[in-house]
């Protein structure tokens, strides 16, 4: 009995030996705290079971009303590395800051991204999206009427999003360096996943004339999906929550709906449904349908693949 | 001035009616003539038989060139140079031509479209791949 007490003690003291020694027990998995539906699959994927994502900003929820809650807060000052989608999105980027006194690297991804523009008046910034005193975008991000401002919505360009693998690619690697492969592998599938994405998208796109690309929207926020798929965007200010376009607005956004021939309108929500049925009814337009454009939806809309193949095929079919 | 207050009020009322109609009937014009120049509609573009010649680096055994997702022109083993005439509408914004090759070989091969517009201006355009070549091509 006592010579297998003692086996057993032996086997157990050696299995605890052989743990603590493993390359897992060395390598701890990267915390990331993440404040971007899209860049919450973006870390996942390229961080792979090195990393542990906490996605703080829920799936389906509008990133311009979001703040921060004291547990994201707590979460944040316990993490490796934050991850914005930044170009002015998160308003709360000072508290952040603060919470984590300096010690935790936050990173703004678009900020690495090129710049797409549009104007202030048409993006109706939520109650989240509040520049307060240790916001460093604080001027760049107001967008009053009629100054232009940077377009957040960076990951509606495909391409854009290739290159935001890239950055948190290399940030990890940096973080991680005896995980260099690893994130290079992980994020080198990915991104031929989505060059596979994109070519899918230039096709199905190639079925709409080039004529037919006017793209009218609730807010302003598909600059990224225009310059590459070479559509314009006129965009009903006042269909979010907070802004009310005016009369003159609406009356000059019919005449270019009639003069251009849409043949359908898009919302993201109905915030605002009293002038999509005006479009409708005074144009001839459609409701083309919903499309998910703050980040990712549900359903089939809950990963960037299904995102973007549903804004895609929405677009085409209710314009072509 | 003689007369009843109501009087003078119902002349008064009717001189002003009198002076606003034709100011109601100029502006209301000028409404309308602004609507109507804003509201000019953009005119439907009209077919047109646009000349394109596809130039094979390696021999193809199939090509198709689609329009709008239509196959508009396809030929198996064309050989390393071909002219077809393509009936497509050509808007001022351009058009979209998606190309599928499939290729002799695994090695890198190239197609070269060399297509003129309505108005005689020639683009050239290549697309690469090996094995098969999927991809779109934008006019201009």
């Amino acid at each position: 009995m006592k010579r297998t007490i003692f086996t057993w003690l032996s086997a157990l003291v050696a299995s605890c030996f052989v743990v603590s020694w493993s390359p897992l027990q060395a390598a701890e998995a990267l915390k990331v705290s993440v404040f971007s539906t899209i860049l919450t699959e973006i870390a996942g994927r390229v961080g792979g079971d090195a990393v542990k994502v906490t996605g703080h900003v829920p799936i389906g929820a509008d990133p311009h009303d979001f703040e921060p809650r004291p547990s994201d807060l707590k979460k944040v000052s316990a993490a490796d590395v934050v991850l914005l989608s930044a170009k002015h999105m998160e308003g709360y980027v000072g508290k952040l800051k603060e919470a984590t006194g300096g010690k935790v690297q936050v990173l703004e991804v678009g900020d690495q991204l090129p710049t797409l523009w549009m104007k202030g008046a048409g993006h109706a910034h939520g109650p989240g999206h509040k520049h307060d005193k240790h916001d460093k975008h604080e001027e760049g991000g107001k967008g009053e009427k009629g100054e232009k401002v940077e377009d957040p919505h960076w990951w509606h360009s495909v391409e854009s999003t290739q290159k935001a693998v890239r950055v948190v690619r290399d940030a990890f690697q940096k973080m991680r360096p005896e995980q260099k492969d690893l994130f290079a592998k992980n994020a080198e599938a990915y991104s031929a996943e989505l060059s596979a994405l994109l070519k899918w998208a230039k096709l199905k796109m190639a079925e709409l004339p080039r004529d037919k690309r006017k793209l009218v929207t609730s807010h302003d926020a598909l600059q990224y999906f225009a310059k590459e798929h070479g559509f314009t965007v006129y965009p009903v200010s006042g269909l979010t929550a907070s802004e009310q376009p005016s009369s003159k607005q609406v009356a000059e956004l019919l005449t270019t709906i009639r003069a251009q021939r849409v043949k359908a309108v898009f919302s993201e929500d109905t915030a605002n449904p009293k002038v999509l049925t005006q479009i409708t009814s005074e144009t001839g337009a459609v409701l083309g349908g919903q499309l998910w454009v703050d980040g990712l939806g549900s359903g089939s809309a809950s990963t960037y693949d299904g995102m973007v193949r549903h804004n895609v095929t929405t677009i085409v079919d209710a314009l072509k | 001035m003689k007369g009843s207050p109501l009087v003078r009020s119902l002349v008064l009322l009717g001189v002003l009616l009198f002076l606003s109609w034709p100011l109601s009937v100029l502006t209301r014009r000028g409404d309308e003539q602004a609507a109507g120049a804003a509201a000019e509609v953009a005119p439907e573009p009209v077919l047109a038989s646009l000349p394109l010649v596809l130039t094979f680096s390696q021999t193809a055994l199939q090509v198709e060139v689609s329009h709008l997702g239509k196959v508009v022109w396809k030929q198996e083993r064309p050989g390393r140079r071909v002219e077809a005439a393509l009936e497509i509408p050509f808007p001022q914004e351009g058009v979209e031509l998606a190309v599928a090759v499939q290729w002799e070989g695994e090695v890198e091969a190239a197609l070269r479209l060399q297509l003129t517009g309505p108005d005689g201006t020639e683009y050239d355009r290549s697309v690469w791949g090996v094995k098969t070549t999927e991809a779109v091509v934008s006019f201009p």
